[in-house]
Parts: structure tokens; C-alpha cells; sequence
């Protein structure tokens, strides 16, 4: 009985192995039938990788497949993500009839039943180009067809990731790879800007691939500015597995809807890339600085950009030594020299140390009254244009002057900026900014040159150093803050690459802060530490540079996270 | 958040299932047939001491682990008998963002159980058992892992508890000789332990802490062994 069990399986084995074999001689008699084994050119007639219409890369698949075998070849096909379908492998053949482009799609020309014949498919055609699908040994009869102009693999289409290089510089990427510990939560991150526009189309490339996206604009369009867009890159960038919350707004006071929104969402960190002058004295207060500390008494922790305004900001005590009313800036000079290109705009923004007591809601106000006047150099003398010339008398009225002026000319100007102490009891001391310009300004006082709200206790604020030689920007706005306190906190990685802004075309405190956003979101992330823990670690790691210690440029030091 | 294991859910119940509908179904079908045999050399009272080797199924995050073990058993009649048992099993496993970070997880029940033995032939002696269990467990992180954290100058610190559980098994036992007996067994550990966690940056100091609860220790024990019966 057991010997028959035996012979009855041998003969089941036997059965299936002849019956494998026969399909193996089926398959390849069927080939055969395509491509007699006489009729292929031999090795030499191609020339291994040049052939005059088939591309290199193909030829070397061919190679490999004619040297090594078919398996050999689909393991580097598939390694290169050379597209296959099933046998097949997908090229694209290109056309030409007679020398004439065609403007009909080609597969209506006679490749298409060669193609066929040769046990392939054509998937589709557009004008000269036809895809098809072949077996690798027909790709050199193809090319022997007249009509064939040229045979290569479809063009590889990339997702434009473009990764920060500042995620490398901070180490981020070595906490990217990490497990979260324990219960670690996704994190909600808030970038508060002026707008996304294009954000629609980086999802699930450079975005997550869902975002939270709320316009406080009057107008509730998102697509208002590419800036906001940009620092969500790098926010994603730094920490991919972050819940975006996308925030624009337009005024002040929509800000601060926008805020209260925030709150309400449970989000955890806001990235600010804004600045705002004269909108608080610069020791904290104010209302744009009010919401960063609303935000943390939420428990939010709110990264400010400190501002790019190092160059153009000049502050000093009002002097007037010839009593003409006029402050004297170094040498006597009167003026304020602002070169202005043709074509661009200049704001400039006045304020002195005249507030009063802030209440929460508003500053006591001003009662000593400075104006700002503006000139023009024209023959080497200057004109009068224009003033900012607010009525400071106490009752609530602030301490700032404003006013812009646009060059529509085709040459450049020089502007002259005048302070005049129109009724005073004290010499303040005064601030200015001048937007627009790059600078460096006349006088130009890189100190104290924060914008608001980089001046809040209850924020972070991010001054910008170079992501590759980690030399401090000169422009980037520094501290102290107008009551002496050490800003910005931290410096973070400028000049980075993305998709809105280009290969290193990201410059500024703005790129800086969404950096420090996103290194927040990352470790909160990714371990069960507490927001101020977090900040602990990072106030530890952070790469001490310029003056030793804590420093009115670098702040604790650049981000570093490893 | 890591994708359950179906087949670790459906999987060691299934199995355990069969064993003790295949052991209790053949156990009752022969009741006469058992009581004409005399007795097989596997039951009565006597003392065997049974080394297993198998494997097993940890909880859902764990990966399957070898498994090994001692049993003393004694006979207390032909068809009773205690056992006093000790398992080992010890499987890797991905990350439970709510328990264990990944890791290695070594579980070793202590066993007392009340066997149930239904011979059915001198040879052959199915049985089923039940009692208490006592898990010795023990969490080591996984060093790649850890070291990844370590680079970055942070320090992972888990631990579980021991805790009491129970279980429930079914086995065969076939004599081969009058002193040894091939035993086939199964049993399902039923457990649910605690634990606690520390992250600590060496750079900063910052150091937090917590506890985690539940994690389930429910294990499938299969094994295959010898039996020896001391006269």
C-alpha cells in the first residue's frame, strides 16, 4: 500500500514537472515565433550603450537583459523605477514620418501595428510620441523601422520636495527618524501671516496633505501673499507630522480675531513671521504684543520673527544744540539721508519713548509733540514735501509719526528725514524705521532694531544667521528691547530653499522663526516633554555664537538640536 | 499609531479553541473504552517533570517569541492532577504609543494548575488545565532604537510590573515508555500589567516622567516536550 501511496506521488511530481516544462516550451516557442533567435543583431551591431535610436539607458537594459537574463535586467529596472507592465517594459517611441513633425498623434501612423506585432501595446500617443509597452528583446527590431526616430524611457516626472537645508543645520532630521515616546501628541501649529497663496498646490508635497486654512481678511482670501506659504514649508519641513492651522489676516485688528480663533483651536505653536512699528513702546507692550500674551497664558508658544530691519533703523535721544527746533543728528547734520531706487516705495516710521502706562487696552498717550517732515535732495539743496505731524496732547494719542513716499521716477532720490520737536517739554528718545529701503540708512543704529512684537516677554523672538556659515544676517533685526532686555532669543537658519522661494532664496527672520516653529512642534512631537521643557532643551543645545553668552544678536545661540 | 496583528487576536484563540474542543470531545466519546483499559503509566500518583520548547504568540505588539518551560505535575488521581509550571516567552515588538516604546519583552508566567486527564488508550492521555499565574516581566528597549535617543542625548527608562493572571490550557501526552511520554500543550496566559517610564535629557537635565497601565499580556504558549514520571 505504501508503495503505491509512493509511486502515486512520484507520478503527481513527474505530471507537474512536464507539464511545467511544456508551458516553459509553449512560452518560449511563442516567442520564438516573434523573434526568431537567427534574426537578433548581434552584440556588436549596437554597440552596447550607443545606438543611434535608442537612448543609453534603454541599451543597457537591453544589455543586461541579453548578458544576464531577464531577471537580472527587471531587478535593475525595478531598482531604477524604470516602469514595467507585467513583461513589458514602457518606453516612449518617437516618430518621424518622412522628416515631418506631425501634429495628429502618431499612433495612427504604422508603428502601432508593428508595435503589436512584436507582442506590445501602445498605451497612448500625443503628436510624434508614442507610448508603448515592449518586450526588452523587441526594442532593438523596433529601431530598425524607419519611421522610429528615436526610442527612450518616459520622462521621470519629481515632486518638488524641496527640503530646508535648515532642518540638516538644526539636526532636525535626527529627531525626524525617531518613534514618538510615549504618548507623544500631534501637534498644532499655527502659521500667522499675511497670506498662503499656491498652498493648495504643495499639499502632500511640501504640506501636509490636509491643512486647517482661515482667512481673517476682510476679503477671506487666502492667496493674498506667497509669504505665509513659504514659512508653512519649512514649519513641515522641520516637523512633518505637525497639524498645520494656515491664518492670514491683513490689520491689526483682525489679527486679533485671528488670535482668538487660535486659541480656541487648541493649537500649541504659533509661527509669526511679522512685524509691526510703531504699534508699542518696545518693552513688551501694546496691542499686537497683547495677543502674544494671550496666547501664552493659553499655553501657545508664539515664535516672533525679530525683524529685518538692523539696517534701517536709526534711534537716539532728540539734540538740538542751535535751538532750531530740529534734531541734530552727528555733525549737526539735520537730515536723515535715505537713497531711494526708482520704482520703490519708503515708509518710515516714527516713535519715541512717550507711551504712558499701558493698561491692556491702550497707553496713556503723549503729550510731547515731535513731527516727522520729508525732503528731497534736488541740485544739492533740499524741498520741503511733505510731514507726519500728529496731534500728541495726552488723551490716549500715541507717540508715532508715519509716512511713506513712492519714487515713480527712473532715477534714484534721496530722501531727507527731518524731526521736528514741535512742542515738547523733554527730549525723548526717538526711533526710526524706514521700510522699503535696504540700506544701511544714514546713521543707520542696528541696536534695539526689533520690530513688535519681538519685544514681548511671553514670546520667542528669532534673529537670522546664515544656514551655511552661521554668520549673523546684517540686517536681521537685534536687541536690546527699549527696557533692556536681551532679544532676540535665539537665532535660526536663513537663506533656506523651498518651493515658493527657490533654491536658497528664503532670506530673513521670517524663514528663521517658522525653523524654530517647527523645532518646537518636532520635539513636543516626538516626546512627552512640556512645551517649557522643550523649551529647556533647546535654551541647552542651542550653539552659542558671536559674543560669549547670551547676546543681542544670536540670543541664547542658533538652533541646534543635536 | 501601530496596526494591530489580526492574526495575533484570532490567531491563539482559534488554536486554543481546537485544542480544548478536540481534547474535551475525544475525552468524552470513549468513556467506556477508557474504563475496560487499566490505567495508563502517565496517570495516577506520580510526579513528572516536563521540559518544553515551543513558541508562542505575545500580545498584539509584540512579534512572536520563542518560548520554553518546566512543569512538575503530580498525580493526585487517575484523572486529577496539580502542576506547578514555569513559562518563558520573549518577543520584540513595534512601538504601543500607549505602553511600551519598541523594545524586547521577556514574560515568564508561574503557573499553578489543576489538570483535568482523560486517557483514552494506555498511550494516550489528553487533559485540560486551568489555574492561577504569577508574570516576571521584564521591557529592555531595542539598543538600535535606544541608541538613536542616545545620540541625541536623551535617555528612555521603562519598566513593568510582575502581576498576577491566569490561564487555561489543553494538551496530549503520549507515553512512549513507562517512565516518559511526548507531551503536545497549549495554553493561553491571561494577564494585564502596569508600568512606568522616565525621558530625561542629559544635556538640560529636563527629566519627566510617567505611568502607563493596561498593557495586556495575554499570551499564546504552545510548546512540544518530554515528560519524565519519577517512580
Amino acid at each position: 500500500m505504501k508503495h503505491y501511496a509512493k509511486m502515486i506521488r512520484w507520478t503527481i511530481l513527474g505530471m507537474a514537472f512536464s507539464g511545467t516544462l511544456a508551458m516553459l516550451a509553449a512560452g518560449r516557442s511563442a516567442a520564438n515565433n516573434l523573434f526568431p533567435l537567427s534574426s537578433v543583431p548581434p552584440e556588436n551591431e549596437f554597440d552596447l550603450y550607443k545606438h543611434p535610436k535608442i537612448d543609453s539607458s534603454l541599451c543597457r537594459l537591453i544589455h543586461i537583459f541579453r548578458t544576464q537574463g531577464y531577471a537580472a535586467m527587471k531587478q535593475m529596472a525595478d531598482q531604477l523605477q524604470i516602469g514595467f507592465s507585467g513583461d513589458l517594459l514602457r518606453l516612449t517611441v518617437v516618430s518621424e514620418e518622412a522628416g515631418v513633425i506631425t501634429t495628429t498623434n502618431a499612433s495612427a501612423s504604422g508603428l502601432t501595428p508593428r508595435i503589436v506585432s512584436m507582442g506590445g501595446k501602445v498605451e497612448t500617443s500625443y503628436r510624434n510620441d508614442i507610448q508603448a509597452l515592449l518586450p526588452v528583446d523587441a526594442i532593438i527590431h523596433l529601431a530598425t523601422e524607419a519611421h522610429v526616430r528615436r526610442i527612450r524611457l518616459p520622462l521621470k516626472p519629481r515632486t518638488c520636495a524641496i527640503v530646508s537645508e535648515g532642518v540638516y543645520k538644526t539636526g532636525a532630521d535626527s529627531w525626524q527618524n525617531l518613534a514618538p515616546f510615549h504618548n507623544s501628541q500631534a501637534v498644532k501649529v499655527a502659521i500667522l501671516d499675511l497670506g498662503f497663496t499656491d498652498y493648495e498646490r504643495l499639499l502632500g508635497t511640501e504640506l501636509p496633505s490636509s491643512v486647517t486654512a482661515r482667512s481673517f481678511r476682510s476679503d477671506r482670501r487666502m492667496d493674498t501673499n506667497v509669504h505665509g506659504t513659504a514659512c508653512a514649508e519649512i514649519v513641515h519641513d522641520m516637523a512633518p507630522n505637525a497639524e498645520l492651522y494656515l491664518v492670514n489676516f491683513n490689520t491689526d485688528t483682525e489679527q486679533h480675531q485671528a488670535v482668538d480663533w487660535i486659541i480656541s483651536q487648541g493649537v500649541n505653536i504659533i509661527s509669526y513671521s511679522i512685524g509691526w512699528a510703531n504699534a508699542g513702546d518696545g518693552k513688551g507692550t501694546g496691542p499686537i504684543t497683547r495677543d502674544v500674551e494671550r496666547a501664552a497664558q493659553a499655553g501657545i508658544t508664539w515664535c516672533s520673527a525679530a525683524g529685518n530691519d538692523a539696517r534701517v533703523h536709526w534711534e537716539g535721544t532728540f539734540a538740538d544744540p542751535n535751538s532750531n527746533q530740529f534734531h541734530n543728528f552727528p555733525d549737526n547734520d539735520e537730515f536723515l539721508e535715505i537713497t531711494l531706487p526708482p520704482q520703490q516705495e519708503l515708509w518710515v516710521s516714527m516713535n519715541w519713548d512717550d507711551w504712558g502706562a499701558w493698561n491692556g487696552i491702550n497707553y496713556s498717550g503723549s503729550a510731547n509733540d515731535y513731527d516727522l517732515l520729508f525732503y528731497v535732495k534736488s541740485g544739492g539743496s533740499w524741498s520741503y514735501l511733505f510731514s507726519s505731524d500728529n496731534a500728541q496732547n495726552g488723551a490716549g494719542s500715541w507717540p508715532t509719526e508715519e509716512n511713506g513716499i513712492y519714487n515713480d521716477s527712473a532715477t534714484t532720490r534721496t530722501i531727507g528725514l527731518r524731526i521736528l520737536k514741535y512742542n515738547a517739554i523733554r527730549n525723548c528718545k526717538m526711533e526710526i524705521f524706514a521700510w522699503g529701503v535696504s540700506g544701511p540708512i544714514e546713521y543707520n543704529v542696528p541696536e534695539g532694531s526689533l520690530t513688535i512684537p519681538a519685544d514681548s516677554p511671553y514670546g520667542i523672538a528669532l534673529g537670522a544667521s546664515d544656514v551655511t556659515s552661521d554668520a549673523y544676517h546684517n540686517y536681521s533685526s537685534r536687541g536690546p528691547t527699549h527696557d533692556g532686555r536681551i532679544k532676540p532669543d535665539f537665532a535660526a537658519p536663513s537663506g533656506t530653499s523651498g518651493w515658493t522661494y527657490g533654491s536658497h532664496g528664503f532670506y530673513g527672520t521670517s524663514s528663521s522663526t517658522p525653523h524654530m516653529a517647527g523645532a518646537f512642534a518636532l520635539l513636543k512631537g516626538k516626546t512627552p516633554f512640556s512645551l517649557s521643557q522643550v523649551l529647556d532643551i533647546i535654551t541647552t543645545r542651542a550653539l552659542d555664537l558671536g559674543d560669549p553668552g547670551q547676546d543681542n544678536k544670536f540670543g541664547k545661540g542658533r538652533l541646534k538640536l543635536k | 499609531m501601530p496596526r494591530k496583528k489580526r492574526w495575533a487576536v484570532c490567531h491563539p484563540a482559534l488554536i486554543f479553541f481546537i485544542l480544548v474542543s478536540f481534547s474535551t470531545l475525544v475525552s468524552f466519546a470513549n468513556p467506556i473504552e477508557v474504563q475496560q483499559e487499566s490505567s495508563p503509566p502517565t496517570t495516577g500518583s506520580r510526579i513528572g517533570l516536563a521540559i518544553l520548547c515551543g513558541g508562542g504568540s505575545l500580545n498584539s505588539y509584540f512579534a512572536n517569541g520563542l518560548a520554553c518551560g518546566a512543569a512538575f505535575s503530580l498525580g493526585l488521581s487517575k484523572n486529577i492532577a496539580i502542576e506547578l509550571a514555569g513559562l518563558f516567552i520573549y518577543g520584540s515588538g513595534e512601538s504601543d504609543p500607549e505602553t511600551l516604546y519598541e523594545g524586547k519583552l521577556a514574560i515568564m508566567p508561574m503557573q499553578l494548575s489543576l489538570l483535568g486527564r482523560f486517557p483514552i488508550s494506555r498511550k494516550l492521555t489528553p487533559y485540560i488545565l486551568a489555574g492561577g499565574s504569577y508574570f516576571l516581566n521584564r521591557f529592555a528597549l531595542d539598543r538600535s532604537v535606544a541608541n538613536g535617543w542616545d545620540d541625541l542625548g536623551i535617555t528612555l527608562t521603562q519598566q513593568i510590573d510582575n502581576v498576577f493572571g491566569f490561564h487555561l490550557g489543553a494538551g496530549l501526552e503520549f507515553a512512549m515508555a513507562s517512565a516518559w511520554s511526548l507531551v503536545v500543550d497549549a495554553r493561553y496566559c491571561v494577564g494585564n500589567t502596569q508600568g512606568d517610564w522616565i525621558i530625561r535629557d542629559n544635556i538640560s537635565g529636563v527629566e519627566t516622567d510617567g505611568t502607563f497601565s493596561n498593557l495586556d499580556l495575554n499570551t499564546l504558549f504552545f510548546s512540544i516536550g518530554l515528560k519524565y514520571f519519577f517512580k
